[in-house]
């Protein structure tokens, strides 16, 4: 029985009641549905009362009543003329995973999910517990929803998902992808890529070459693809066919795979640039042809001209221009070589050489990623051999890799330069509790704003002793890096494994304490007070007051003293010690700022009363 | 008796009100601002000094001399236990130093006390007074409510006579003093529609929407229902002179709180029940601006499934605890059942708790619907009530959950008969997690899932929330 006639009185009624049933009798289109609706009503008697109630409209004096009543009914009645079956063609589903039952309470899976949703930076600091979460279906589906959006802290988690899930987690990404959308981000390729690799390739493909993709997620298929040699073919095909972003995610592609046709490609984009750096720099840097090699060449010759005697900060920029075009050249040595040699000939402050150092490094190692590792790797044998103390983070860092144990020789003897920028690539390995194991990134010193994420590389289950002896040596260090080490230190700790902390902390702190006897810092005193045990309080005697003070001196501003309330001593202790200070600051008044040492006089006296008070 | 030695961190979460009390606590800790940790040399009580934003340090004490712990603080916070007293097991968890001291004589006086109230409500029932309930004045809440109603009623008629697209601002002025009165008529339910009704009708004035406006009518008709089927039964009552409260879903209609010892009255409870929770989720209540912790149990020997409930107000929730997933077998001696259809809610207060047999799940999966015909046309008969929920909870077998071919959405496959499975507004990430469930689990168990009406499309659609299976329950939300 065809029921339309019901469900338009229905849609009439409550037209009806949203325009006002006062004018109920000039209704027209509601009139004509009841009319229409008089033979289903003939035929059933349940629609027969709705019938009878709807006449009622346009006779009772109460018609809000009737019409509230008449709509009740038609509710009613629709529930119970509502279809369920589903006709549609079904598969079973092609998930075949160890997926578990895990008895774990809202409260807890919730948390998780809220920092998986918002991307949140505490997704890089799960628990043991967080991670055993990751094979319920409910924390894989938060995933794959925030999979859309990405970001570094999302896709740190995502490799503990890939970890737990392997390639089973690609048809839930595939599966979410919304083709529609114009502005989907590729994100999700991204984590197909991360997941399968090579093995999704014709997948790439497809996405690359259809038209109505949207654009980001055929750029991401296309970089997805730039791994591939094979590809090079219908990535030439796309930078030849295609418009705006696609064609430049092709091209950036094909320079990267390097095919015979890139050297002309790259030859050309040169030409017409007419100089202008900008405009080329980008597709000479991913490039690793003879052509990129050979304009990396000209540029070091000519920086190498700069009087920078003279001239230091051209100099400068131009190097740093230069420098950031040896990605994923090995064969550019020599260039290597000419930046070290201008910037010894600066004769400028350390900060400033240890950054280009730092720099030049850094792209060292991140060219140990590339798919033709052994060239690089013979490049940094060759630059070590030649200019060691330059080149020894990069070398470190790929000694590291293959053996700990040899990588710690590299570092024996004395540093003069760059041991700082060594102890910082110390530091920054961390332990990853889902793969249990320490990792380093391939980066030398830390990540830059908006800087491309830096693979992983595991080292070892457990932190050598050998190596934290390295991390706590001081002898080559210049004390004014001692805050940034101690607050490098301070994170080492609290990325070590559960299993090695102590052994680590008890190391670190004595580090520590060597530091604040020579020359105390903030974070120096911090890392004393964070894990300085109760046993050890008399050698935190006179730390606090000495760190105090210094500030009054070198920076010449008053610092707050409720640090000293951190530190385990006793009560009386760190009274007299204050007491002391208050002294020693007030015998030199008239060196400083009158508001600056009664501000600090104010504050000393201020944390004494706190501390007799209690 | 326990000592403070139970204290550890699993203790420290499950008692403290919500997740960020429990941060708070963590924080005070350890920025050091205890001073004078102290405990009795039974270790059965902690106290100390915490330094708050006031001048003077606030005496916090967690108290495990009893068969639950006490917590008492000086600070002005309502919330049970404070933040303050968290901070203090934390000190303890931390192993930092208390000195042994004596009880101080306050908490000695309230122990004292405290022994007195249990010793009275240890008492056989004969002894203690059962509460009286008061005719005369269930008699004046009654009229007072029938009064309300005819307010409320003329709303309705204002409403859908003038109708809900017409709502001007003067207008919802007027209809805005209208709902505050009912707070006056003890109808704090059809109070909290009217608003939200008035509110969103303000809305639509500026920006027409037709699914919002046949939501609001709607509202509507289920507001003139309440009022209604609430002035009949409160005739009724009033008539015969039987003014106490029965089993009818108009009490609590109208904004009326159920009792245990109301419900207990009535005949509304079983005895000896076991339970077993298999589902717990939040929701968020946009009208009543609360949060509702809502978990389905089903009962072992029937196989009905019911609902507790545990309502958070925005404006309170730092003062009542939120409620959290639960496991295993619960046997409850007395377990209250509210008056209703399906899905009734249930409350208990004492339960004991044990890890449910694994013979349990392959029950629970005999006493679940067998037909998905059958278990649509008892959902229809719950739905088509205008006063009933917007969807109903059921357990339904299934042979196999597969997936269109076409746009990949699930479908539950029983015998000859199929349902198909969508999101909806409680649950709406289920389908996802039901797509990237494992084969083994999408086959020969038995799926909780809401059934509810889409009447745009004229279908009835299951919303899934679990699956049981032989040998677990595995939950999607």
């Amino acid at each position: 029985m065809n029921i339309t006639p019901f469900y338009e009185l229905r849609t009439r009624l409550y037209a009806s009641a949203a325009s006002g049933c006062f004018a109920v009798n000039e209704d027209f289109r509601l009139k004509r549905a009841i009319e229409a609706f008089e033979p289903l009503a003939q035929a059933n008697k349940a629609f027969m009362k709705l019938y009878s109630d709807c006449g009622k409209l346009f006779t009772s004096e109460k018609p809000a009543d009737v019409l509230s009543d008449c709509i009740a009914l038609a509710d009613a009645l629709a529930v119970t003329q509502g279809s369920f079956a589903d006709s549609s063609e079904t598969k079973q589903s092609e998930i075949n995973t160890e997926m578990k039952i895990i008895p774990v309470t809202y409260s807890i899976l919730s948390g998780l999910c809220e920092k998986i949703e918002k991307c949140s930076t505490k997704l890089e600091e799960l628990t043991d517990d967080d991670i055993r979460l990751v094979s319920d279906g409910r924390v894989l589906s938060a995933f794959v929803k925030a999979s859309e959006k990405g970001n570094v802290y999302l896709d740190s988690f995502a490799e503990i998902v890939i970890d737990k899930w392997g390639e089973a987690i690609v048809p839930m990404l595939k599966n979410s992808l919304d083709l529609t959308d114009e502005k989907a981000s590729g994100t999700r390729i991204d984590y197909i890529y991360m997941a399968a690799g090579e093995k999704e390739n014709d997948y790439y493909i497809s996405l690359a070459k259809d038209p109505d993709a949207p654009q980001n997620i055929r750029i991401s298929a296309i970089k997805a693809m730039s791994h591939t040699p094979t590809n090079s073919d219908i990535l030439l095909e796309l930078y030849r066919t295609e418009k705006g972003k696609i064609k430049k995610a092709a091209l950036m592609a094909v320079l990267e795979l390097d095919p015979p046709e890139a050297e002309e490609i790259l030859a050309k984009i040169i030409e017409n640039a007419n100089g202008e750096f900008d405009k080329y720099a980008d597709h000479v840097r991913i490039s690793p042809s003879q052509t990129a090699e050979e304009l990396v060449r000209a540029k070091m010759n000519e920086t190498a001209q700069i009087p920078c005697d003279k001239d230091i900060l051209l100099s400068a920029l131009s190097i740093e221009r230069t420098v950031s075009l040896f990605k994923n050249k090995s064969g550019i040595g020599d260039c290597y070589l000419k930046a070290v040699d201008i910037i010894k000939k600066w004769g400028a402050g350390e900060q400033l050489t240890e950054n280009y150092y730092a720099s030049l490094n850094d792209t060292l190692i991140k060219n140990l990623q590339n798919q033709d590792k052994e060239k690089f790797r013979c490049l940094i044998s060759e630059l070590y051999k030649k200019c060691p103390n330059d080149f020894v983070p990069a070398y470190f860092f790929m000694k590291l890799i293959d053996d700990p144990d040899d990588a710690v020789s590299v570092l024996s003897g004395s540093l003069e330069k760059l041991h700082y920028t060594v102890t910082r690539l110390l530091a920054d390995i961390r332990y990853s509790s889902a793969h249990k194991a320490y990792f380093t990134e391939y980066r030398c010193g830390p990540a830059e704003n908006g800087s491309e994420p830096a693979g992983k590389a595991f080292l070892f289950e457990s932190f050598p002793d050998s190596l934290l002896e390295v991390m706590c040596s001081l002898s080559d260090i210049n004390e004014k890096f001692y805050e940034d080490i101690c607050s490098s230190l301070l994170e080492f700790i609290k990325g070590c494994a559960p299993y090695d902390r102590e052994r680590i902390v008890s190391a670190i702190l004595e580090t520590a304490f060597d530091m604040a006897n020579k020359c105390p810092s903030y974070y120096c005193v911090d890392l004393i007070a964070k894990y300085c045990p109760e046993s050890m309080a008399d050698r935190c005697r006179g730390i606090a007051s000495e760190y105090i003070y210094s500030t009054l001196i070198t920076k010449r501003a008053s610092t707050s003293c409720s640090i000293i309330n951190r530190l385990p001593l006793s009560c009386s202790d760190k009274i007299d010690e204050l007491t002391e200070l208050l002294n020693r600051v007030a015998a030199a008044k008239g060196d400083f700022n009158k508001n600056t040492h009664n501000d600090l006089m104010k504050g000393i006296k201020s944390q004494i009363d706190f501390l007799m008070k209690g | 008796m326990a000592s403070a030695n139970i204290i550890t961190e699993e203790l420290i979460r499950s008692l403290a009100p919500n997740a960020a009390a429990v941060s708070n606590g963590k924080k005070i800790s350890a920025s050091g601002d205890f001073r004078a940790l102290s405990k009795t040399a039974d270790e059965m009580l902690i106290f100390g000094e915490c330094m708050g934003s006031g001048k003077n340090p606030y005496h916090t004490s967690a108290d495990f001399s009893g068969d639950t712990p006490v917590f008492r603080c000086s600070c002005p916070s309502r919330q049970f236990p404070c933040k303050h007293s968290l901070a203090l097991m934390y000190e303890w968890l931390a192993k930092k130093p208390f000195t042994v001291s004596e009880i101080p004589e306050d908490i000695a006086q309230k122990r004292e006390k405290a022994a007195k109230r249990a010793e009275k409500a240890a008492m056989p029932a004969d002894e203690k007074k059962a509460p009286k309930q008061n005719k005369a004045a269930a008699e004046k809440k009654l009229k007072k409510q029938a009064e309300g109603l005819e307010l409320a009623e003329q709303f309705v008629t204002d409403m859908l006579t003038r109708g809900i697209s017409s709502v001007s601002r003067a207008s919802a002025e007027q209809y805005k003093n209208l709902a505050k009165q009912l707070g006056d008529y003890y109808l704090p339910e059809p109070q909290a529609i009217m608003n939200e009704i008035v509110s969103a009708a303000q809305r639509l004035s500026s920006a027409p929407d037709d699914t919002e406006t046949n939501r609001l009518t709607t509202l509507c008709i289920k507001l003139s229902s309440t009022v209604k089927k609430s002035k009949a039964y409160i005739a009724s009552k009033l008539e015969s002179g039987d003014v106490l409260p029965e089993d009818s879903i108009l009490y609590e209609a109208m904004g009326n709180v159920w009792k245990l010892s109301q419900l207990k009255e009535i005949g509304l409870y079983k005895d000896n029940a076991a339970i077993i929770q298999l589902s717990f989720t939040v929701l968020h209540d946009d009208m009543h601006k609360a949060d509702i912790d809502t978990a389905y149990w089903v009962d072992i020997e029937t196989g009905e499934i019911s609902k507790t409930e545990n309502i958070r107000p925005l404006k309170a929730q730092k003062y009542i605890k939120s409620e959290d997933s639960a496991f295993g077998m619960h046997f409850i001696k007395e377990l209250y059942r509210y008056p209703g259809g399906m899905n009734r809610r249930i409350r208990w207060e004492a339960a004991e708790i044990t890890d449910a047999a694994p013979e349990t799940y392959p029950l629970l999966i005999t006493k679940a619907e067998g037909s998905i015909s059958e278990a649509v046309k008892k959902a229809k008969n719950e739905l088509k009530n205008t006063l009933s929920d917007e969807s109903v909870a059921m357990l339904l077998r299934f042979d196999s959950i597969e997936f269109a071919v076409s746009d990949s959405h699930p479908v539950v496959k029983l015998g000859g008969e199929t349902i198909a499975l969508r999101a909806n507004e409680n649950y709406p990430d289920t389908c996802d997690v039901i797509k990237i469930t494992s084969r083994e689990y999408l086959e020969n168990g038995a799926l909780l899932g809401e059934l509810f009406y889409i009447p745009e499309e004229k279908r009835i659609y299951m919303c899934p929330v679990s699956i049981v299976t032989e040998k677990g329950i595995l939950r999607l939300c």
